[in-house]
Formats: structure tokens, C-alpha cells, sequence
């Protein structure tokens, strides 16, 4: 388990993690997910012992993970651009984690890149941003580390390259129960794919219940009237509006039970009461704290 | 060390090793064959000429900018410190890797070179300079001194925040000190012969650990310096050993607390390029306050001081604002460099006619 503790990171007297705390357990696929800016990648970095934190602790089992070779060799770390020199090829991508990744194997790591139409005879600087992507997604799935970190996991990636990344980190998941997965992403649509978890950084703080709490709050009601009404909603406070004819959709920050009590006596023909995407809580969220 | 580590090392840079063995190859070996091989060649000094060569001791200045590299940027980084080992087993794994690999290569490739040509001119008749005594003797200078460069730039790389700041430092570290020295040397030497091996008892300075040995062997009587000297010499480098290994474990702790978030940029802080420049010129200034010592000595003004004072001074400040200008990339000539640089000047003249009066006079 990944557990962070009183967690504070600052640049140059600019607080970008203000006391934090997570826990993350074994076995989750936590999508990490906030504004551009917000400190995601920060926290990766701070997880993946990049980073020196200035108060608080990262520990991964119960032990600290900052310069601490036996919690690191746990942790791969596939930061959002990684450069690994202009000479480099996946040849020394491969010298380079094998050295360091007992269960990292030249023959695994190929057949991943083949498995992702990797051309593997070239090198790394004669890829395109979505092909060396595909290579470190290839060197994180061949690493069998038992955290995997992805900062900008989908960038770059195309549909079928990103049908894959999602295939094969719930396969791995699935073959190794302990195997714990934190991605990064403002593809939120493609998080909600596999993340059983998410983790919102914001203006410095983690809010871990996140997912949680927009399901219990956040409902998306789908209306169609038998002629065209005007109903007041101000009252109500509604995140989304959105009214066209005798239909009306409208996002509301209030329980199931509220919603049918209000919209019950104007009998609507058709009332649809749904959850409401992980991207459209995160943009309500923002939208909420800004009003 | 951590043997994972050593074992990407090996895999990834043995290049680097290999370029320097190549260099050695040419200077300790190739060269002196070519020098004694032509007929009207009757001798050859083979610890002179070739053991005192500053081109090996440059390759092993460049080498920790090498192995450093991917420590400056922000996406390297973020690799190299996520890898399973901490950073003091990673900068000991380092350093220990390419200064190792340097002393092998270079005692291998100076003692094949010194028997070689030794085999060469006994077998062509021809008179060798440098007794097999000598070859050996030298061994330990030439080592020591190689492990004093070495630390010099491992140094400057450990303290600087991006490349171009490790380059600056780098260049500023070993090619001031040697203007300087020359600079003074070609000056003292007309004027007090005697004192110019000592003159480079200063500790910390780079200048004193290859100049020292240069002047030594390269710029001096060999008869008359090797026997009677030999103590010292080594004393001198042994000296600067023990002063830039210091300063290397202050690297070292630097080094473990890196912030990752400032690489990239120049740093300009306490322990960065900044005042690394003026302590480097401050060390350098002190051999002109042993020039000023000589000056009072003498009673009189040497009209020949003023103007070097002014080459020194100026020079240092000039070749650090290019230096700079290579970090910030842009022009900034701020009045506080030049009065850093001022300030560095009192102390080290003080020092300069102290070490003169107390050790050479």
C-alpha cells in the first residue's frame, strides 16, 4: 500500500502539494486526474522518489520510498517525456532496466514493442511522440514492478494503441493482485475505462473521494415534457441548464430522492436519472468552485 | 557500489573509457616511439616529454561532464533518480567506475609506453633520459595527479545545476588556474628560479597539482629537481588529494540532496558556479600575492606587476561573465561580480605574501 502522509512539496516558496494525505491500496488502478498545473505530476514524482519532499513521508509497505533502493526497485517511474539521450535506442532502454528490474527481459520488452508495432531496429530519436510512447509503455508493462507510475499515460497514443495500454493494465492487474497502477491523464473518458480509483489534486490538496462523492451528489437528469414549459431551476443551483424545446437537460448537485420530488408534480413523459462521466464531474467541480 | 549500477556503467559507458585508453595509447606510447624513431633522434626523455603531457589530464577533466550529463535535465532526470538505488551508491558508483577505469588505463597504457620505448632506444642504440627508476618513480605522481583532475571536475559537475553551468565550471577550473600559472611562471622564472616549485604549495588550487608536476618534470632540471624534490612533489599533490577529496564528499552531500526541480536552470546559489568562480580566482590570485611578496622583498615596485595584476584581474572577470552569459543567455555586466571578484583580491594577496615570507623566502 502506498500511503502519503502530511505531505508538503514547494518550488522557490511556491506551495504546489500543501499537506497531503493518500492511501492507495494494492491492487487499485488509481487515475490521478486535475487541472494542468494542479501538481500531478509533482506527486508522481514525489511518489517515485524523484522529488525530495519538504515535510511529511511517502511510504510504499510501510517504508519510506525517497532513496531507498529496495522500495524503489518496487517503482517504475514512466515520467510524462522521458529522455534518455540523444543516442539512445531500445537496445539501451533495455541495457537500462535490466540492470535495474530483476523480472525486466530483453525478449519480453520485444515482443511488447512488436506487440505495439514498435519498429525496434530504430532509434528512439527517429520516433514519433506517439511510437516512443508506445516504447515506454512497453518498458513499464516488462518491468513487473509492483507500482507502476504513468504521468500522461494516453499522450499521443492512438485509439487502438490506447484500447491496448487499457487491455493490458487490467490483465496485469489481474495476474498480479499486489501489482498497484496510478496514472496520470486529462483523458478522463479514457480513465473511467479501468481506474477503480480516482485521486483529484487541486490547488495542492488530494481529494481521494473524488469518484465517491460525485456519485452520491452529482446526477444528470434527462427530462422530456408533452409541451413546452418554463420551469424556474434557480433555486436549485443546477451545474449544467440546458433547455430545447419540450426537452431539458440539467445537472444537479442533490440526491435521486430530492430529484423526483421536484420533478415528479410537473409529470414529465420521459424523466432519465443518470451518473453523470467522470469528465463532466470534473468540469461541474471546477464550475462549482468558481461560483 | 551498487553492482547493478556498475554493470549499466560498463554496459553504457565503456566507450568513454575506451576514447581516453586511446588517447594514452597515443601519448604514452605512439608519440614517444615516433619522437625517438627518426635517425638524427640520438635520446629521449620519455618521463618529461610524455608523463607530463596536459592532454590525458584534459580527458579526464571532460570525463565527469560526460558520465554527469543526464543529471541536468528535468526528463532525464526523472529517470536516472527513480531507478532503484540511492544517490550516494549512485555518485560513488560513478565516480568510482570512471576515476578506476582512468587509473587502470592510465598506469597500464604509461608503463607499457615507458617499457616500449625504453626496449626501443636500446635496441636502436639510442640514449634514454629517464631511467627505468624514473618511469616507476613518476607512476604515483602521474596518478595522483590524474585523481586530482579528476575530483576537480567531478566537483564542478556535482555542483552545478545544468550543462551549461558544469561547462562553464569546468572550463573555468582548469584553464584559468593554467593561464595563471603560466603566466607567473614565465615572470618568476626570470626572477627567482628557486622558488617556483614551491610557489604551488597552495592547497585546493588545480594549478598546483598539474603544474607542480609539469614544472617538475617538464619545465625544469631533472637532475637537480628529481632526487631533492621528489618528497616534496608528491607532499604538494598529496596536499590537493586530501583537499579536492574533501570537497568532493561536500559533492557528494550535495549531490544527495539535489533538488531535481532546479536542474536545468544555473543555479547561482551559495554552492553553485557563482562564488565557485571566485574561490577559483581567489586560489589563482594568491600566486600574485607571492609575485607582490617578491615585489616588497625586492624593495621596488616592478613595473611589470601592475599591468599583470590588471591582465589577471580583468581577465578572470571577463572570462566569467562569458562564462555566464553561457548560463543566463544574456548579457548582464553587474557591478557585484566585479566587486566579488575585488573582495577576492585582499584575501589572497594577504595569504600570497604570507606563504612567501614564511615558506619560500
Amino acid at each position: 500500500m502506498i500511503k502519503i502522509e502530511n505531505l508538503t512539496k514547494s518550488f522557490d516558496g511556491q506551495v504546489v502539494i500543501k499537506d497531503c494525505n493518500l492511501e492507495i491500496k494494492d491492487g487499485a488502478i488509481n487515475g490521478l486526474i486535475g487541472e494542468n498545473g494542479a501538481g500531478k505530476s509533482t506527486l508522481l514524482r514525489l511518489i517515485a522518489g524523484v522529488l525530495t519532499p519538504d515535510t511529511g513521508t511517502i511510504t510504499l509497505d510501510g517504508e519510506v520510498i525517497f532513496d531507498n533502493p529496495v522500495q524503489k526497485s518496487k517503482i517504475f517511474f514512466l515520467c510524462d517525456d522521458p529522455y534518455y539521450g540523444k543516442t539512445a535506442t531500445l537496445k539501451s532502454l533495455s541495457t537500462l532496466y535490466s540492470c535495474f528490474f530483476d523480472g525486466f527481459t530483453e525478449e519480453e520488452f520485444r515482443a511488447n514493442l512488436k506487440r505495439y508495432g514498435v519498429d525496434v531496429d530504430k532509434p528512439l530519436n527517429a520516433f514519433s511522440k506517439g511510437m516512443r510512447r508506445k516504447s515506454y509503455i512497453s518498458a513499464a508493462l516488462t518491468s513487473k514492478a509492483e507500482v507502476i507510475l504513468i504521468d500522461e499515460a494516453f499522450d499521443g497514443l492512438d485509439p487502438y494503441s490506447r484500447h491496448m495500454f487499457k487491455k493490458d493494465i487490467v490483465e496485469l492487474i489481474s495476474n498480479n493482485p499486489k501489482t498497484t497502477v496510478i496514472i496520470a491523464s486529462h483523458s478522463l473518458r479514457e480513465l473511467e475505462d479501468i481506474c477503480d480509483s480516482y485521486s483529484l489534486v487541486d490547488n495542492g490538496s488530494i481529494d481521494e473521494e473524488f469518484m465517491s462523492k460525485r456519485e452520491s451528489n452529482l446526477l444528470k437528469v434527462r427530462l422530456a415534457f408533452a409541451e413546452e414549459k418554463a420551469i424556474d431551476l434557480a433555486h436549485l443551483h443546477p451545474l449544467m441548464e440546458k433547455h430545447d424545446g419540450r426537452f431539458l437537460t440539467v445537472v444537479l448537485d442533490m440526491s435521486e430522492e430530492e430529484i423526483h420530488r421536484f420533478f415528479d408534480p410537473l409529470n414529465p413523459v420521459i424523466m432519465d436519472i443518470s451518473n453523470v462521466t467522470l469528465e463532466e464531474a470534473f468540469i461541474y467541480n471546477k464550475e462549482r468552485e468558481m461560483l | 557500489m551498487s553492482k547493478k549500477y556498475l554493470k549499466f556503467l560498463f554496459k553504457t559507458f565503456s566507450s568513454v573509457l575506451v576514447v581516453y585508453a586511446v588517447v594514452c595509447a597515443f601519448i604514452y606510447i605512439v608519440f614517444p616511439i615516433m619522437m625517438i624513431a627518426p635517425e638524427h633522434m640520438e635520446s629521449v626523455d620519455y618521463v618529461s616529454t610524455f608523463a607530463g603531457s596536459v592532454v590525458p589530464f584534459f580527458v579526464v577533466g571532460a570525463i565527469p561532464l560526460i558520465l554527469h550529463n543526464r543529471y541536468y535535465t528535468k526528463n532525464s532526470s526523472d529517470i536516472y533518480l527513480s531507478l532503484p538505488i540511492s544517490r550516494r551508491q549512485a555518485f560513488i558508483t560513478e565516480n568510482g567506475f570512471a576515476l578506476i577505469g582512468i587509473l587502470a588505463i592510465t598506469t597500464v597504457m604509461y608503463l607499457i609506453g615507458g617499457f616500449t620505448t625504453m626496449a626501443f632506444a636500446i635496441a636502436a642504440r639510442k640514449e634514454l633520459l629517464s631511467p627505468i627508476s624514473d618511469i616507476l618513480e613518476v607512476l604515483p605522481l602521474l596518478l595522483i595527479a590524474t585523481t586530482v583532475v579528476y575530483l576537480i571536475s567531478m566537483v564542478a559537475v556535482s555542483f552545478s545545476n545544468s550543462q551549461a553551468e558544469a561547462r562553464s565550471m569546468v572550463f573555468y577550473l582548469h584553464i584559468i588556474p593554467v593561464l595563471l600559472y603560466y603566466i607567473v611562471l614565465i615572470v618568476t622564472k626570470a626572477k627567482l628560479k628557486s622558488w617556483t616549485n614551491l610557489m604551488f604549495y597552495a592547497p585546493g588550487s588545480y594549478v598546483s597539482a598539474i603544474a607542480s608536476y609539469n614544472h617538475y618534470y617538464g619545465l625544469e632540471d631533472i637532475t637537480k629537481y628529481f632526487f631533492n624534490d621528489y618528497g616534496f612533489n608528491l607532499l604538494v599533490l598529496a596536499i590537493n588529494l586530501v583537499f579536492w577529496l574533501a570537497v568532493g564528499y561536500v559533492a557528494l552531500l550535495q549531490f544527495e540532496k539535489l533538488k531535481s526541480e532546479h536542474l536545468g536552470t544555473t543555479q547561482m546559489e551559495t554552492l553553485g558556479a557563482k562564488n565557485f568562480f571566485v574561490v577559483a580566482a581567489f586560489l589563482g590570485y594568491v600566486y600574485l600575492g607571492l609575485l607582490l611578496g617578491t615585489t616588497l622583498d625586492s624593495g621596488s615596485i616592478d613595473e611589470i606587476l601592475l599591468p599583470i595584476y590588471f591582465i589577471v584581474f580583468l581577465g578572470s572577470v571577463i572570462v566569467y561573465w562569458i562564462t555566464t552569459f553561457g548560463m543566463r543567455k544574456k548579457i548582464r555586466f553587474l557591478k557585484e561580480d566585479l566587486i566579488r571578484f575585488a573582495i577576492a583580491v585582499i584575501p589572497s594577496q594577504i595569504i600570497g605574501i604570507i606563504i612567501f615570507y614564511v615558506f619560500i623566502r
